[in-house]
């Protein structure tokens, strides 16, 4: 549900979580930046940046600068007269990846709770777009929903998850798709491998010039099916920092 | 690159280059890290006059041995730890002279949990998006992206002052933190809250916590009374657990409790993002307090609101001045 009024939230005395939905949907993302782009826009003093999720923004501010008080009625202002967004700048990425096998170990788990084979998950799942919804929990890491799938793919998490998930695994838990940027725990059933980085630490590629971090909220990926040839050449363009992606720059609409 | 100023010869147990952190990459899931004390590393760079964000080591219940290979004035602040200088004691919160061939080391926290080493000139390393602070998950900042180990060679920055500016001065006595006082971390409370039931909140603010030995910069788990949820209608995304919700944004110091087992207070390297009921937040003045906080200590959590806790920060930044430091 979108709420019929934002909500402001204390998360403690310097971040302010601003909710504007309790689900998870296109419709409240896409409220979601309208809203950061106009608090962005406005400016206000004491405000350090923002953090614009699934449903809601997080927002870090120095409040030796602003009164809490006065950071909520700024940002009401600032807010009211956003109309509704229902198109936003988007980017479409294509991602390269090695789906089944040991890239993807846990795909025929996948298959099995979806009634498809490997193949068919594969062909699901790479001709379906996915949007960013939420970047986060380790650097670059995004979620990642399914834009009008042919079936939607659903599998259930690990019930206990896994101390290690290699560098570049593509995950599916829940309905949602997640991209393992560096090696850590995880939970979602793992699908495929990406030869290429989403975070870049030594920024290498011309891509993270700017930031070690290629996605951000909004952006839609395509993922690109690619067999071991494909996957070795391309695994060695990266490391001769000579990769580079395809990104489409557009908008997307509701 | 000029000479190196210090060798480590031991560690310590985590022992990190940190400053008062990066900001502008949450969204990116990068946190901010830095010191987890930063009253301690900014009271360290006022004595050795250097900015007050400069880098300095974070050392970790227990510290590290250092051999001098440059002159140079040091400073520790922090915890309570022995420290020696060529065998002899060697106190905090004052600027210490050490000379080529010194050998400094820092034993073990004797109370509180977390020293800093600050140095004139500051730790000589390249800022990675904007800061020198390590985070050790990320593999990014500090001294190539990792924790100190033997053979380690630091550099230092250019110092501002002169040696002579800088002996003798010392932190006035009444500015020093008393280390009980971390025995009450201060909260406010929110946002999800309003998950949690009545009785598991006055439970959270009126029981004693053990700090498990899950305590690290990526967060704390306190160990005491389990939570109890109430019945709340909850969106279809959010999961099947009480505790779980729409993912959302964690701020640094947001207390989680997973499952309603135990609280867990993020740090400066937490995750930016998570599914779980945050009850409350600890207010950004009392995360120097978690920092000293010991495994296996006991504490409270103690309820205030939004402007008390802004005005607690003002008091404590109000310390970090000048009119401190005395000459000894």
């Amino acid at each position: 549900m979108i709420y019929e009024s934002t909500r402001y939230l204390y998360s403690g005395d310097q971040f302010l979580t601003i909710e504007i939905a309790d689900e998870m949907s296109l419709k409240a993302n896409f409220k979601v930046i309208g809203i950061d782009r106009a608090i962005k826009q406005a400016e206000i003093t004491g405000v350090i940046e923002t953090l614009p999720g699934w449903r809601s923004i997080l927002l870090h501010y120095d409040s030796l600068q602003i009164r809490t008080a006065d950071l909520i009625s700024q940002i009401k202002k600032a807010i009211e007269k956003v109309p509704e967004v229902a198109e936003v700048p988007s980017r479409l990425i294509e991602l390269p990846v090695k789906y089944k096998g040991r890239w993807g170990p846990d795909i025929g788990f996948v298959a099995e709770q979806n009634n498809l084979t490997q193949d068919e998950v594969v062909r699901i799942h790479s001709e379906t777009i996915h949007w960013v919804g939420m970047v986060g929990f380790t650097p670059g890491s995004p979620q990642l929903m399914q834009l009008k799938p042919a079936q939607l793919l659903s599998v259930p998490k690990y019930t206990s998850p896994r101390t290690y998930t290699p560098q570049g695994t593509i995950g599916l838990g829940g309905s949602l798709t997640a991209i393992y940027p560096v090696v850590s725990p995880g939970g979602y059933q793992m699908i495929g491998l990406s030869p290429v980085p989403v975070f870049d630490r030594f920024q290498s590629l011309d891509v993270f010039e700017k930031s070690p971090v290629l996605l951000r909220i909004g952006d839609r990926i395509r993922f690109v099916p690619v067999d071991m040839e494909e996957f070795d050449y391309i695994r060695q363009q990266v490391w001769e920092c000579r990769y580079s992606f395809k990104i489409q720059e557009g908008t997307y609409s509701l | 690159m000029g000479q190196p100023t210090f060798e480590i010869i031991e560690p310590g147990i985590f022992s990190t280059v940190q400053d008062l952190g990066r900001k502008g990459y949450l969204a990116s899931g990068i946190p901010p890290s830095g010191a987890m004390d930063r009253f301690a590393l900014k009271m360290g760079n006022l004595l050795v006059k250097n900015s007050l964000g400069e880098a300095g080591i974070e050392m970790t219940a227990m510290g590290l041995t250092i051999r001098i290979m440059e002159d140079a004035i040091i400073a520790f602040t922090g915890g309570v730890f022995q420290i020696k200088k060529n065998g002899k004691a060697v106190s905090q919160w004052q600027t210490v002279e050490a000379k080529k061939d010194d050998v400094i080391s820092v034993g073990r926290a004797e109370k509180g949990w977390r020293g800093y080493l600050c140095v004139a000139g500051g730790i000589d390393v390249p800022p990675v998006l904007g800061s020198k602070s390590t985070y050790a998950m990320g593999a990014l900042g500090g001294f190539r992206g990792r924790l100190l180990k033997k053979g380690d060679m630091i550099q230092v920055g250019p110092s501002r002052e002169s040696a002579d500016s800088l002996r003798g001065r010392r932190v006035k006595k009444e500015i020093i933190p008393d280390l009980e006082d971390a025995k009450v971390l201060r909260v406010v409370m929110g946002p999800q809250d309003d998950y949690v039931a009545d009785e598991s909140i006055e439970a959270f603010l009126t029981s004693s916590y053990k700090v498990s030995h899950k305590a690290n910069r990526v967060g704390y788990r306190f160990e005491g009374r389990k939570f109890k949820f109430k019945e709340v209608k909850k969106a279809k995304d959010a999961g099947s657990d009480p505790s779980n919700i729409v993912d959302d944004g964690n701020a640094i110091g947001a207390i989680q409790i997973p499952g309603g087992v135990e609280p867990i207070c993020l740090a400066v390297d937490g995750v930016s993002m998570g599914g779980y009921v945050k009850i409350a937040c600890l207010i950004a003045a009392d995360m120097g307090r978690m920092a000293q906080l010991s495994i296996g200590a006991t504490m409270k959590f103690q309820k205030v609101t939004v402007d008390e806790a802004r005005h607690i920060l003002k008091q404590k930044e109000d310390k970090v001045s000048g009119e401190n430091i005395e000459r000894i």
